[in-house]
């Protein structure tokens, strides 16, 4: 019963994952930590002391907040995506592509999960991606993408 | 209509300049930052938290957000206490406006969001400082996935994230089943709150003192806010609610008749001996058989002092659509039927008992339905401030769209204590109903007629009918021909004139200020008396906002005007 918009509730979804993830992305900034250190470091005076294996992470986490950046990047352009602030971007195909918005989210999740403080928006842009794909699955679309019917630019073959 | 302002104009006008509203943001909000200043101090100062208060400002912020997380916890689950709130309303109706609950339950959950936030971040903070500075011996991680504090806060957020999402307006309406099976995770929520703590993070010793008795760690050295034996009471008693709504509804009930009126409403009539309600209330409804756990709400439309306890109900989403087939009266059936009805009409307004009609109802009998009649169960009822009609000199009853049927129930009500001769305060009843397309609306339009015609004091009781969709030309010439001479409407077949177009709310409110000083609206009224105006409205809350400020606005030294809107 009942006829939930699914993309309707990914776009909720996804706005809280993403102003998450900016948050954190932040936070990042200034106490740096690799999340998944604890797999193969060891318990020191002054806290994880990393194995080996995560030297590269320390590199992109620890050393330069590289993550940390590229997490709060993307969350900005989720964020405009999600509530596009010109109209032109309402109308182009990236706002109501629910695979490519889902790709765009399980990029946020791959960049988030590595750092201390982006597990929950690891953890809900991965619910946003389910929400989206059963958009998907379920074959809806967005209002814009119904009124470009007919209209597309790919018809001069 | 006086147009609100918008935008940030609107947002200080509505927050700052409404005294109501002012003082409930001054003592909300106000509340808070003192709370969290409290807590914030309190873990500052705390001698034998010493070793945590290295951690500085962010377990400060921690312990603070944490306080006043504790005092959302309570409040949360305080205006979803219906049954209490209908007891207490009466007598409290003048400190807090108790049917804007649902309204009070969501600023609670917004400041929620913003102090988990808070809260959150700042443990973010402390955990990993913990690590650092090895002030105990454990690892980050560890207090997050390890530990009560951790494990019960991650699994709040994540639910939070659900309900928050499921339950925003556009979401409700248009699927209101993942908005109420998701809200049921308040249940898991609120066994993490209350159990949030049980980890003793906030401690004196170096490990936590767990003993074997509840609550399974010592207050000697577990030196939390212990804010679970504050915020379990609303909790319990909102779960004593649950249980005692699943009592009520299994008392005896019985699904007597299904009308189906020419409109295509469904009239449900229920007879239950233990149901009691006042007019103008509503009731949930459940149809085991069409779904096994969904209750849907309605309003009664029939009067207390009707033998049974009817709801009407439109085939409008696909439970009520569910319902139709169920009952043998589906959207075919009800099309057919509604066509019938209007060919009928269109041959002859048969004058049936000196009156036109547009056709009868049909009762749904055993040979539509080899099934019978299926299981119904209902709960409530529910409050609405249309209770408070009698206690008023005039009553505006304003209803708006799908907004009028509470009216049915009062209408009928007040036409029942009229022929009594026990109508309390109330002398003059004013009804106005604003609607797109009176058409929709058959049942009520008969119902109306019954009560304008056995009115027997000619001003008692005042219909005003406007439609606000645009007529066409042809219409137009049609209403044009039949009304003229005519002793009934030929739109709404009523005594009373139909009106086009919107209402001009504060015309209508200073002329019937006018009638009333100029003494011919309420002969004998005492200008030295108060004279209370009371306007009751339901419907969407753009015309509650341009009603609201009509009525304030008439507001004189002898006349009191009033507003209430009911909520769904």
């Amino acid at each position: 019963m009942g006829n939930l918009v699914w993309y309707e509730w990914a776009h909720y979804l996804g706005l809280t994952s993403a102003a998450y993830a900016l948050w954190a992305g932040f936070w990042g900034l200034f106490f740096r930590k690799f999340f998944w250190d604890m797999i193969g470091g060891t318990l020191g005076p002054a806290g994880i002391i990393p194995g080996p294996g995560s030297a590269l992470f320390v590199a992109v986490i620890v050393q330069v907040p590289l993550v940390q950046i590229l997490t709060m990047i993307l969350s900005v352009v989720i964020l405009m995506l999600e509530l596009p602030p010109l109209k032109s971007m309402k109308e182009s195909f990236v706002y109501r592509n629910f695979m490519f918005k889902a790709s765009l989210y399980f990029g946020l999740a791959f960049l988030s999960v590595l750092f201390y403080q982006g597990i929950n928006a690891a953890i809900y842009s991965l619910v946003t991606i389910f929400a989206y794909t059963g958009a998907q699955l379920k074959g809806e679309m967005m209002p814009e993408q119904k009124a470009n019917k007919g209209r597309g630019k790919g018809s001069e073959a | 209509m006086a147009k609100e302002p918008t935008g940030f104009e609107g947002w200080v006008k509505r927050e700052f300049l409404t005294p109501s509203r002012a003082i409930f943001n001054f003592l909300w909000y106000g509340t808070q930052l003192f709370v969290f200043a409290y807590g914030w101090y309190s873990q500052e100062t705390n001698v034998r938290l010493a070793a945590l208060n290295g951690l500085k400002w962010s377990v400060w912020v921690s312990r603070g957000a944490g306080l006043v997380l504790a005092l959302d916890g309570f409040m949360i689950l305080v205006p979803m206490l219906r049954n209490i709130i209908k007891v207490v309303r009466p007598k409290l109706s003048w400190l807090f406006p108790a049917d804007e609950n649902i309204w009070f339950h969501r600023q609670v959950a917004y400041s929620m969001a913003f102090w988990a936030m808070v809260h959150t971040t700042a443990h973010y903070v402390n955990f990993i400082n913990v690590e650092r500075t090895q002030v105990r011996q454990e690892a980050a991680w560890q207090i997050h996935y390890e530990q009560a504090g951790g494990i019960t806060g991650h699994v709040m957020l994540l639910i939070m994230v659900l309900m928050y999402t499921t339950a925003h307006h556009k979401v409700r309406a248009q699927c209101f089943e993942v908005f109420w099976y998701t809200h049921h995770l308040a249940f898991f929520f609120m066994i993490g709150l209350y159990s949030h703590a049980t980890g003793c993070f906030v401690r004196d010793s170096v490990d936590p003192d767990y003993i074997s008795t509840f609550p399974f760690y010592s207050t000697e050295h577990c030196l939390g806010y212990m804010s679970w034996r504050y915020t379990i009471w609303p909790g319990i008693l909102y779960f004593g609610e649950r249980m005692y709504r699943e009592f009520r509804a299994r008392r005896a009930t019985q699904l007597d008749k299904v009308l189906v009126h020419p409109s295509g409403a469904m009239e449900l009539r229920i007879i239950k001996k233990s149901f009691k309600y006042t007019a103008g209330q509503w009731l949930f409804i459940q149809v085991p058989e069409v779904s096994r756990y969904q209750w849907h709400p309605f309003t009664i439309t029939s009067a207390p002092e009707d033998p049974y306890v009817s709801v009407h109900i439109r085939q409008v989403g696909d439970w009520t659509q569910a319902l139709g087939e169920r009952l043998g009266a589906g959207p075919n059936v009800v099309a057919q039927m509604t066509k019938a009805a209007l060919k009928a009409s269109e041959k002859d307004e048969k004058m049936q008992m000196g009156m036109p009609t547009r056709g009868d109802f049909v009762e749904v009998d055993e040979t539509m339905n080899s099934r019978g009649l299926p299981v119904v169960r209902i709960d409530g009822p529910f409050g609405a401030p249309a209770e408070d009609v009698f206690e008023s000199e005039v009553a505006v009853l304003v209803g708006a769209g799908i907004g009028v049927t509470p009216f049915a129930s009062i209408l009928k009500h007040i036409w029942y204590r009229q022929r009594r001769g026990n109508l309390g305060a109330l002398r003059r009843v004013e009804f106005i109903w604003v609607c797109r397309d009176a058409s929709i609306f058959g049942w009520f339009q008969s119902l109306l007629q019954e009560i304008e015609a056995a009115q027997t004091d000619p001003n008692f009781l005042r219909i005003n009918i406007y439609i606000t969709q645009k007529v066409s030309e042809d219409t137009l010439y049609n209403i044009a021909v039949n009304d003229a001479g005519a002793a009934y409407d030929p739109l709404t077949l009523l005594r009373s004139r139909t009106m086009f177009g919107r209402p001009d709310w504060p015309s209508i409110f200073s002329n019937l200020r006018m009638a009333l000083e100029g003494g011919q609206y309420l002969p004998g009224r005492e200008s030295t008396l108060k004279t209370r105006i009371g306007t009751y409205y339901c419907g969407p809350s753009a015309i509650a906002k341009a009603l609201k400020s009509a009525t304030s606005a008439q507001n004189t030294k002898s006349l009191k005007f009033t507003f209430a809107k009911e909520h769904f």
